[in-house]
């Protein structure tokens, strides 16, 4: 998978004070999730990838493009959506869309036409000439990221994309997100302080802790990992399967309804196969237990 | 089959951008477009629009005045108001309280809004630099004091040279008022788009700076009064900030003055045209520093 973001030693200090150390990282392209508690350094590192701070030391490449002397460059293929509230009260969507667009480089035309599809396209069709003073914190998230979609970047850095949203406009949010990587093929940076946001919309993960990357991988491995067995549910005689396969020196204890059977190898997906044919139950649930981001978070968290 | 199937498009997708980019400069001409329209009044609020009209209504007023004035002056001959038969210096003496108040209009307007609302993670995360945000800024406000100081005093030239009975008679005499009158209202323009911008950037509401920006010049100008009267030193004038460009306009035009009350009550000799042009260019590069040292803390 190539590479969307890599830095090397990249380190920011503010008036003396560590907000990012020495952060060497490879970030492949896709939907990756940039995880931290809130000050552990997401937003910063998210500007220096921009440009719009420069690094106390070390370097940093987006998308090919040095940030320290590259900024222009990388702007025009990188959408910025800031977490802070930063839009014109007495403007419409629309004008800012169309005027953010054409400061990307897009033509007048194209910027209107693109404003209209981008603010259609996160569900602002309707409401899209109203000032944006009216609109609802979840309208004006859609509109961050209408302008950080309008000049159809390759990567967009999306800021707590889901701050300040109810339930219902986080998940419409989430939806929305997963669309730009899945559907739009568009790469993405997903810095958020909630796990369930990243756990949901990102196959990659990078996980900050007071300006260190405490670990990064593939969402699927780093939970996978740590899985202990695998996770069965089975219909019929489960006692006589449950002592097949002890039998077969496999540890099983109930969870729940389900079984967790200790795996060590894949030899064990064979092993309970065979027993429920001999045992003569109905194989309903067959799944490699994971534990959540959460989990993998507070562990990390508990770490030294 | 016989109706006619027809194709409904129900979500129209993201459609990928295959064309070309155009480049910073294309960018920023048209940001100092969309400013500029913002300026005029274009999408903002009918106050806005309101007060705009009334001040271009003013600065027509004055136009129209300076230019019946001087034909009549035209008429009765050399017995006329030297200030008559020269009615461009006039008109900028006059037009000075409409500039002042139309940049206490705009550059709030166009700077404090954008920092009460941090709008401008927004921009920088564009390809441009912090200098051209402000340089767009600059622009549209400069643009907008320009077209009311420069536009009617061209015109008011134009319409006197053609009013003349030999056009180009009258062009050739009054080719160094023409150097006067573009020099002039780009200083005018200049001084007072440097000096509201410095003012807005201090601060997020559009009240404090447009109170501010005009208030300073009349305090100035009050204080420059009380202290002619008390003191009797010319330097006194310098601190008549409003009045630093209008004094440069008087001496490219030549009608450097004393200043003078009636009945021996005072008068003072004018500095010399240079002291008055450094305490402009000293007010515009303050102002400058001002607004780079604000914007620079702000966006880093």
């Amino acid at each position: 998978m190539a590479s969307a973001i890599s830095t090397e030693n990249l380190s920011k200090r503010y008036n003396g004070l560590p907000a990012l150390e020495g952060i060497s990282l490879e970030i492949p392209e896709g939907s990756v999730g940039l995880l931290g508690e809130n000050g552990a350094g997401k937003t910063t590192f998210m500007k220096l990838l921009l440009g719009l701070l420069s690094p106390t030391s070390g370097s940093a490449r987006v998308l090919g493009f040095d940030v320290a002397s590259q900024g222009l460059e990388l702007r025009r293929r990188v959408g910025y959506m800031p977490e802070d509230d930063c839009l014109p009260a007495d403007q419409s969507a629309f004008d800012l869309v169309v005027r953010l667009g054409r400061l990307s480089g897009l033509p007048k035309e194209v910027a209107l036409q693109r404003a209209h599809d981008v603010l259609h396209l996160v569900g602002l069709g309707e409401e899209r000439y109203r000032p944006i003073g009216g609109y609802s914190v979840g309208m004006k998230q859609r509109v961050k990221l209408a302008q950080a979609l309008v000049h159809d970047p390759k990567l967009v850095l999306l800021d707590e994309p889901t701050s300040g949203l109810d339930p219902q406009g986080r998940g419409e949010m989430l939806d929305l997100i997963g669309d730009v990587h899945k559907k739009m093929g568009i790469s993405m940076l997903l810095s958020s302080h909630l796990l369930r946001d990243v756990e949901r919309v990102c196959e990659y993960v990078v996980i900050l802790r007071a300006g260190q990357v405490v670990t990064q991988g593939k969402l699927s491995e780093l939970l996978g990992g740590l899985s202990e067995g695998l996770l069965v549910r089975v219909v019929g005689d489960q006692e006589a399967f449950v002592q097949g396969l002890r039998a077969e020196g496999l540890k099983v204890e109930a969870v729940g309804t389900r079984l967790l059977v200790k795996a060590d190898s894949d030899v064990v997906y064979d092993v309970i196969l065979q027993q429920a044919v001999q045992t003569g139950v109905q194989l309903r649930y067959l799944e490699r237990e994971s534990r959540s981001l959460e989990e993998l978070f507070w562990d990390l968290h508990r770490q030294p | 089959m016989s109706a006619k199937s027809k194709g409904v498009i129900y979500d129209r997708g993201y459609r990928p951008y295959e064309g070309r980019y155009l480049g910073r400069g294309y960018a920023l001409a048209g940001f100092i477009g969309d400013e500029l329209k913002r300026a005029l009044g274009i999408k903002r609020s009918w106050k806005y629009r309101l007060a705009i009209i009334l001040l271009l209504i003013s600065e027509l007023f004055i136009f129209f005045f300076y230019l019946l004035m001087s034909q009549l002056a035209d008429f009765f001959g050399a017995g006329a108001p030297q200030t008559l038969l020269n009615p461009y210096s006039g008109f900028y003496e006059a037009s000075a309280i409409v500039l002042l108040f139309l940049s206490a209009l705009v550059a709030p307007a166009l700077l404090c809004d954008d920092r009460r609302y941090r709008v401008y993670p927004l921009y920088l995360a564009r390809p441009i630099r912090v200098y051209d945000y402000l340089w767009a800024k600059a622009g549209a406000i400069f643009g907008v004091l320009a077209l009311v100081t420069l536009g009617p005093a061209l015109l008011l030239f134009l319409g006197k040279t053609f009013l003349a009975g030999d056009a180009l008679e009258y062009l050739s005499r009054h080719l160094r008022d023409l150097g006067a009158l573009l020099a002039s209202g780009l200083l005018l323009a200049l001084f007072y788009t440097s000096w509201a911008m410095g003012i807005s950037s201090l601060t997020v509401s559009r009240g404090y700076a447009a109170g501010a920006i005009l208030g300073l010049i009349f305090l100035g100008g009050l204080l420059n009064g009380l202290l002619l009267f008390a003191l009797r030193e010319p330097w006194v004038m310098l601190l008549d900030l409003g009045d630093l460009p209008l004094r440069v306009k008087d001496g490219l035009f030549g009608t450097l003055s004393p200043i003078e009350l009636p009945g021996d009550l005072l008068r003072i000799e004018p500095l010399s045209v240079w002291a008055y042009l450094a305490g402009a260019l000293a007010v515009i590069a303050l102002s400058w520093a001002i607004v780079w040292m604000s914007y620079h803390r702000e966006m880093r």
